[in-house]
């Protein structure tokens, strides 16, 4: 039975002059998991808010079980059992699951006071039946990115959520969580909940997906049975200017590999502990080196990426940048000519959103400019325009960085990190949200500054990333070495998996 | 990041409807509304002596929205406003009354004396909020409005106690000889060189926040202090913010008694740090609408001033219009659904 309907859905944004959705059509039936596939852009996520009721469509209408829903109200969606799982959280963070679950609906005793008891067992009762990974009373400030994904499709449910809409889910999980997350979603699919899945990941689209939707400019290019569709067919089919050629990010970058020049290391940290009682971790990246570090979730991957960015000043051990401790540098300097830092929390530390995109462009070279620039703006227009021009960022240079998409978000954070050859480069996730073409520029991007001289220190969760893209590699289990070697086929994903889960020692 | 039409319009709405208010109420308190009216809305220009009361008035007002701008731009709650104007009041009065004794001195430079001591005096007392804040995590807007609340009380203890002057029966300090005060502009109105000075105060603001690069820095940190810091702005940029915020309250009170008065009087301050931080949510923390926003009020309150002298009207009704007002101005911001108007100048976030 149909349960989804959405007919001739047309979006346009007047701030950005964007047709988001061009007549876009889908459905779903009961049981089904639809993945909508596209490139940054391409109107997935205006898609998703649409069937919400986040966003007010110009035109074109949403229907479940054959009733129409009224545009723009998530009241009405939600009683539809429409459930949306944004891209970022949004949970009340100094409550507990059971309580993000209740709010809104909660439950009473004597029909007058909140019952927290009743909100607990409802949601351990929906977390058995489900096979959800998460304790009801525990704070969602302490919950690791994958347990929040969890909350956010629990809450869904517990408003009687039929149909779930997931915009990139797996953004910012480590594999095995994603893997963890897809086993929760086929459950779910199997209980008969309708999924419709936004992503670019087209690998994982096909292990999970019945039915695939692929968006392009707005309007839907293609819709193809799952089974049997080819990867390579799909990209191409999302790809923009359709002739563009695609190769994988990784390994274009890889062939531009020059490997790591000797002299001593620009970037080096000594008995650096990342975690009470772990063995204290040593590492070095030398000009022109590529360094990538990888571990699940929780394994010490962000404390590192606050030690080695100097965000964070350490207890124990130390970091140097050219031979000089990194607390004896001002943080100004630092930033401005030795490091370019490209933080994983792209939204709260990589980018000021309520600024321009030209304000955070050019928020490393704030020296450059004078009292004429500041009030006038104009040859600051131009900088920014630039310094977009290499990730192909589309954005003018007086928008508001809030108003990009996620994709562009990144391009953005990237253009100002990687717009000169400074001494290191921190770069935590830095091909997340990226379209594979884009991807593939930024991968070359930074193998050219590397061959520039460089030192890339890789912080990524991805393993594929940290294979395609290093000279060398080395794992993190419990925020301590559990592998580190060149990367010369002997690291295998399969063996540095084993590592990173602590089957090897 | 200058105001512009969209963001402008709601508040010149809300100030029009609190005209219309001031319209209605005459109407219905007074036993002569046409006469109660036109001392309310042209009292203040009916003379050129109480349009210079008018303009003499708004300067301290001025000094202290700029400060509450600038404090808003950073994203630190300066609600001390108040009590760093008292403390400037003291500090004026004490360098004004110490040097103007001394002889040889040039009156200009006992005067900029006395006003740099108060814009110090209210720097410190900022400073103290911004300091905790860095080292215990105690928020600005508290210990800004606590500290600020003791302050007022020692200061008022000391005018009207110590230093008082016991040959008057005021509650305050002996009067400044006339070399220690700003000299007036057009006797025998009140007007005086702070009037001038607070337009000077005004446009430093303006480039300082506009046309500088530590101005940007401020209002990007304003907007996320956690990016301020990850690309390397100093966290001490908070603590410089308080410090030009509570100078320029304190710059306020050396007006008032430097000025108009030409002592320091218990309880001189009158609120006019709190309607600062009101003038600057009207001018959406941009310096350059706070002159206007200021004018406005000062106008409010000359107008019930001049309404309650020439006719029957209460002299509370400007405070009544100013939180209506200040009401509207935020109910219909925070109401349009637009982030873009956000009530202290941002540019809002949306996604």
């Amino acid at each position: 039975m149909e349960l989804l309907s959405a007919s001739g859905i047309r979006k346009y944004y007047r701030d950005t002059l964007t047709l988001a959705n061009d007549g876009v059509f889908l459905s779903l039936i009961e049981g089904e998991t639809r993945a909508v596939v596209g490139e940054n852009g391409a109107g997935k996520s205006t898609l998703a808010r649409v069937l919400a009721g986040l966003v007010h469509q110009d035109s074109g209408e949403v229907r479940v079980r054959g009733r129409r829903v009224r545009p723009g109200s998530v009241r009405e969606a939600e009683a539809a059992g429409i459930g949306f799982v944004p891209q970022s959280s949004l949970l009340a963070e100094g409550l507990t699951v059971a309580e993000n679950l209740a709010l809104g609906r909660e439950p009473r005793s004597l029909g007058l006071f909140v019952s927290r008891r009743k909100a607990y067992v409802e949601t351990a009762m929906l977390v058995e039946r489900f096979g959800f990974r998460l304790d009801p009373d525990s704070l969602v400030s302490s919950l690791t990115a994958a347990e929040r994904r969890h909350a956010e499709i629990a809450r869904a449910l517990a408003r009687g959520g039929e149909i779930l809409i997931l915009d990139e889910p797996t953004s910012i999980l480590s594999e095995s969580e994603s893997a963890k997350l897809f086993e929760l979603l086929s459950r779910l699919s199997s209980a008969g909940k309708a999924i419709l899945l936004i992503t670019h990941r087209l690998s994982e689209v096909l292990k999970i997906a019945d039915s695939v939707t692929v968006l392009r400019d707005g309007r839907v290019i293609a819709e193809v049975p799952a089974d049997g569709a080819d990867e390579a067919e799909l990209s191409s089919l999302m790809a923009r200017g359709a002739t563009r050629p695609r190769t994988s990010a990784l390994s274009l970058a890889a062939a531009a590999g020059m490997g790591a020049c000797a002299g001593p290391p620009a970037l080096e940290i000594r008995g650096l502990r990342l975690a009470a009682g772990a063995r204290p971790i040593n590492l070095s990246v030398s000009p022109g080196e590529v360094l990538a570090v990888t571990a699940l979730a929780g394994n010490g991957l962000g404390r590192l990426e606050d030690f080695a960015s100097g965000l964070r000043t350490p207890d124990e051990g130390e970091v140097l940048v050219g031979g000089a401790s990194l607390s004896s540098i001002p943080r100004d300097r630092l930033r401005s000519e030795l490091m370019g830092y490209a933080p994983a929390d792209r939204e709260r530390r990589g980018l000021c959103l309520p600024a321009t995109a030209r304000d955070n462009l050019l928020a490393l070279r704030r020296r450059e400019f004078r009292a004429r620039d500041w009030i006038g703006g104009r040859r600051r227009d131009e900088a920014a325009r630039e310094a977009a021009a290499p990730l192909s960022l589309e954005a003018k240079p007086r928008q508001v960085a809030a108003s990009l998409s996620g994709g562009n978000r990144q391009r953005l954070l990237l253009a100002r990190e990687l717009d000169r050859p400074r001494a290191v480069l921190v770069l935590a996730e830095p091909l997340q949200g990226l379209d594979l073409a884009t991807q593939a520029e930024a991968a070359l991007l930074i193998r050219e500054l590397a061959a520039k001289g460089s030192a890339v220190l890789l912080l990524v969760s991805s393993i594929e990333e940290a294979l395609g893209s290093a000279d060398r590699v080395m794992a993190l289990y419990r925020g301590e070495t559990a592998f580190e070697g060149a990367n010369e086929g002997s690291p295998t994903a399969a063996s540095l998996l084993a590592a990173m889960t602590g089957a090897v020692a | 990041m200058s105001m512009n039409w969209e963001r402008a319009r709601p508040r010149i709405h809300a100030l029009g409807a609190a005209l219309l208010l001031a319209l209605l109420y005459a109407l219905l308190a007074s036993s002569d509304p046409r006469a109660a009216l036109s001392a309310f809305f042209l009292g203040p220009f009916a003379s050129a002596y109480t349009f210079c009361a008018l303009l003499e008035s708004s300067a301290p007002l001025l000094a202290c929205a700029l400060g509450a701008c600038i404090a808003f731009r950073a994203g630190a709650f300066n609600l001390g406003g108040e009590g760093q104007a008292s403390v400037g009041t003291l500090a004026a009065a004490l360098v004004a009354s110490a040097l103007g004794g001394a002889a040889g001195l040039p009156p200009a430079l006992v005067v900029a004396a006395s006003m740099l001591a108060a814009a110090a005096a209210g720097s410190c007392l900022a400073l103290l909020s911004a300091e905790a804040e860095r080292r215990t995590g105690a928020q600005v807007m508290l210990t800004s409005f606590l500290l600020a609340q003791a302050a007022i009380i020692a200061v008022d203890w000391a005018i009207g106690g110590p230093l008082r002057d016991s040959s008057s029966n005021l509650l305050a300090m002996p009067p400044l000889s006339e070399g220690a005060r700003l000299s007036l502009i057009a006797p025998p109105s009140p007007l005086s060189l702070a009037f001038p000075a607070s337009l000077a105060l005004a446009a430093c603001t303006v480039f300082f926040t506009k046309a500088t690069r530590l101005g940007s820095e401020i209002r990007l940190r304003g907007k996320n202090p956690e990016f301020a810091l990850t690309i390397g702005l100093s966290p001490r940029l908070g603590d410089l913010a308080m410090c030009l915020s509570g100078g320029l309250a304190g710059v306020a009170g050396s007006f008032l008694v430097l000025g108009q008065a030409g002592r320091a009087v218990k309880g001189m301050t009158g609120g006019v740090g709190w309607n600062g931080l009101a003038v600057a949510l009207i001018a959406g923390s941009d310096g350059l609408w706070a002159l206007p926003a200021a004018l406005f009020f000062a106008w409010l309150d000359a107008g019930s001033r001049q309404s309650s002298i020439l006719a029957d009207l209460s002299p509370d009704a400007s405070s009544v219009l100013k939180a209506v007002a200040l009401f509207l101005i935020t109910a219909k911001i925070a109401g349009s659904g637009k982030p873009r108007g956000s009530l202290l100048g941002g540019t809002g976030a949306a996604t």
